[in-house]
């Protein structure tokens, strides 16, 4: 099989080409560098089947980033048939140059002028015929948005594959010649074959950029458009996630309660309590997952998504993170999973890693759900808010905190410079396709690994003896016993650390965990812990709970994105250790005080 | 006349970029971004409490920390 890749520099528009041409749900993003992994697809180009790489984003095929190492490497060491180059017409002053280094490492390319429209309405003027001469390949201009010059662009593509046989690029980097001559080049070629307004005239973004980055009002509207986006998931997350719920249950009751009395106890436990409710507890991510993409989509095609990291960048970069982080942060506070995959953003691996850790601090909905019980349990319709507000609180000082003590060590040297590109309206196309591209990606990396600790939790809470289910004599009440030493220093009694453990698969399980241990529900629920617990008793409980990993899903999300087990292990034992400490700081603290 | 950097242009003031004292990467990095020896910048914007600027090089806009842009000598455009 044939193979083109694409090249070009970030926000070019060349994961909207690749879509376009391989009709594959790529992610698209008007922010510098989104695609992290090598997306592949299959098309028929001309006659010939061609397999199209989507390479990451690069300014400069010369560069020491890792993005650029991917890029160099791979050409180097895969047979490629016709590299196509996805230029950004709009910024040709500044990309020609990405174009004459392929040109210089002899490579079969095909040039695509892309964001042709918007060019043309700019006034720039791009003479196709001398470019063509002068780069020696084919040129063509193209709009990937409205796909005005398409077609063109797949015949260039089809007519320059028949050409010549497969190439890799050895020693890329040294056929390379220095930057400067490459630069001069670059300018002569521009100066003759680009006409270019002396002042792009990009009237709109300017009059936005006013208000939305004003320096005293553009703080408190991206408040704003961060609590919109936030309600908006939310409140149409929710009578979705009901829907998949009610949807799961009435799967339940037809196709798998009726075996009930055919399979063995064991057995139709182990498929539907184990694997069954394994599945659902990963399908109830899925629309909230979707939902964050489609909106991520919005934020980041627009543009805004680099605002934001300009407003909030005074701040973050105070305790080693930038501003991307914090959106991603406070995205956490709706659920630790997709705020977690969209720091893919970040192209800094460290930065990422940094992020990544503190991300589980923020205090998601599935744990106020535990909150929420709790304090109307044990305080006070009074306390309850105050209660409520210290926890969020608490949810931001350890990730910041997180972050301040572990700076030093996952410390990024890249200098934080990001380009900050026009305003644009997104397609519906591409914000589908994302929504629906991240959900994929996070049912076929994660699905595995949840169902295996869904089995593995079943298990331990009801073998040997599972009546009820995680009592004194199943592993689990066992574990919990075992646990005890370490856990009753911080005021959590045997039979909540089993809660503890069924909350490490999802904080959702964890009152319904109470009311299968106890037998009890609801408003007889929250007196008997009211009668069992002291209210330090459940506020050490529920700092715990905040603090340690919030569930399989994020543990799975953390593996699957930093595709590193050292660094999961790690993320899992600090959680585990700082909710530790900080319970035991308060518990004794409070004891000690007389509580 | 005395070298002066990006960080320390205010808004709306245009200069000529010099050169980047930084380590190699990260000249690269920031050359590969349009920070080249004989562009002018324009700043755009500077935001408060030390926050990033907005600077303008032709066809593209960037935002980049104080920092980094005291990295960057600037001469007075002619």
């Amino acid at each position: 099989m044939k193979r083109v890749t694409l090249v070009g520099m970030p926000n070019t528009g060349k994961s909207t080409f690749f879509n376009r041409l391989t009709g594959a749900s790529s992610r698209v993003g008007n922010w510098p560098g989104v695609t992290v992994d090598l997306l592949t697809s299959k098309t028929i180009l001309g006659a010939v089947a061609v397999e199209v790489v989507d390479l990451p984003g690069i300014y400069d095929l010369h560069g020491f980033s890792d993005d650029e190492h991917v890029v160099r490497s791979f050409l180097e060491n895969n047979p490629v048939d016709v590299v196509c180059v996805v230029l950004n017409a709009t910024q040709i002053d500044h990309q020609l140059g990405l174009a004459l280094q392929l040109r210089r490492a002899d490579v079969n390319m095909v040039v695509l002028l892309n964001m042709a429209d918007e060019a043309r309405q700019l006034g720039i003027d791009i003479d196709i015929d001398m470019l063509e001469r002068e780069l020696a390949c084919p040129i063509t201009l193209l709009s990937a948005r409205s796909g005005l010059g398409f077609d063109l662009a797949r015949q260039m593509l089809a007519r320059a594959l028949e050409q010549q046989a497969a190439q890799t690029s050895p020693l890329l980097r040294a056929a390379l010649p220095n930057d400067d001559g490459i630069a001069k080049q670059a300018e002569q070629l521009l100066a003759r074959a680009v006409n270019m307004p002396l002042v792009l005239e990009r009237r709109a973004t300017e009059r936005l950029d006013k208000v939305l980055l004003h320096p005293v009002l553009g703080l408190p509207l991206f408040f704003v458009a961060m609590f919109v986006v936030f309600q908006a998931i939310y409140t149409l997350g929710t009578p979705l996630q009901d829907g998949v719920a009610w949807l799961l249950d009435y799967v339940r009751e037809i196709a798998l309660v009726p075996f009930k009395d055919v399979l063995a106890a064991p057995v139709y436990g182990l498929l539907v309590n184990g694997i069954f409710d394994g599945v659902g507890t990963v399908a109830s991510f899925v629309p909230i997952i979707i939902l964050f993409f489609f909106v991520m989509a919005l934020v980041e095609d627009t543009g805004y998504l680099s605002r934001a990291a300009y407003l909030t960048d005074a701040l973050m970069s105070r305790f080693g993170l930038d501003g991307r982080g914090f959106v991603m942060m406070l995205m956490g506070f709706g659920c630790n999973v997709p705020a977690l995959m969209g720091t893919r953003v970040m192209r800094s691996r460290r930065l990422r890693l940094l992020t990544m850790l503190i991300i589980p601090f923020s205090l998601c909905s599935a744990r106020l759900q535990v909150f929420v019980f709790l304090t109307t349990a044990l305080f006070t319709p009074k306390q309850a808010p105050v209660v409520l507000f210290s926890l969020y609180v608490v949810s931001f000082v350890a990730a910041l905190g997180t972050a301040v003590l572990l700076r030093g060590r996952l410390h990024s040297s890249e200098p934080f410079v990001l380009e900050l590109p026009p305003y644009r309206l997104p397609t519906l196309r591409q914000v589908l396709l994302r929504g629906w591209h991240e959900v994929h990606h996070f049912l076929r990396r994660a699905t595995k690994f949840i169902i295996v600790g869904v089995v593995l939790v079943w298990l331990l809470t009801h073998y040997p003896v599972g009546d009820p289910p995680g009592g004194p004599h199943s592993f689990a009440g066992m574990l919990g016993d075992f646990l005890e030493p370490l856990l009753s220093p911080i005021g959590i009694g045997a039979q909540m650390a089993v809660v503890l453990v069924f909350g490490f698969v999802a904080k959702e399980i964890v009152i319904g965990s109470l009311v299968a241990m106890t037998g009890l529900q609801g408003a007889s629920l929250m007196h008997y812990l009211g009668q069992n617990m002291t209210w330090v008793q459940a506020f050490s409980f529920m700092l715990f709970v905040l603090l340690y990993t919030p569930c399989l899903s994020t543990v799975a999300t953390l593996r699957s994105e930093s595709r590193s087990l050292a660094f999961t292990s790690f993320s899992v034992l600090w959680a585990f250790g700082l909710a530790w400490l900080v319970s035991l700081v308060f518990y004794q603290g409070a004891r000690l005080l007389g509580y | 006349m005395a070298a002066f950097t990006l960080s320390s242009l205010a808004v709306g003031q245009r200069a000529v970029i010099q050169d980047i004292h930084a380590d190699d990467a990260i000249c690269h990095r920031m050359r590969a971004m349009g920070l080249r020896a004989g562009r002018e910048a324009l700043i755009v914007r500077r935001s408060r409490l030390g926050g990033p600027i907005q600077v303008r090089i032709g066809s593209i806009s960037l935002i980049m920390r104080c920092t980094d842009a005291a990295m960057v000598q600037v001469a007075p455009s002619a």
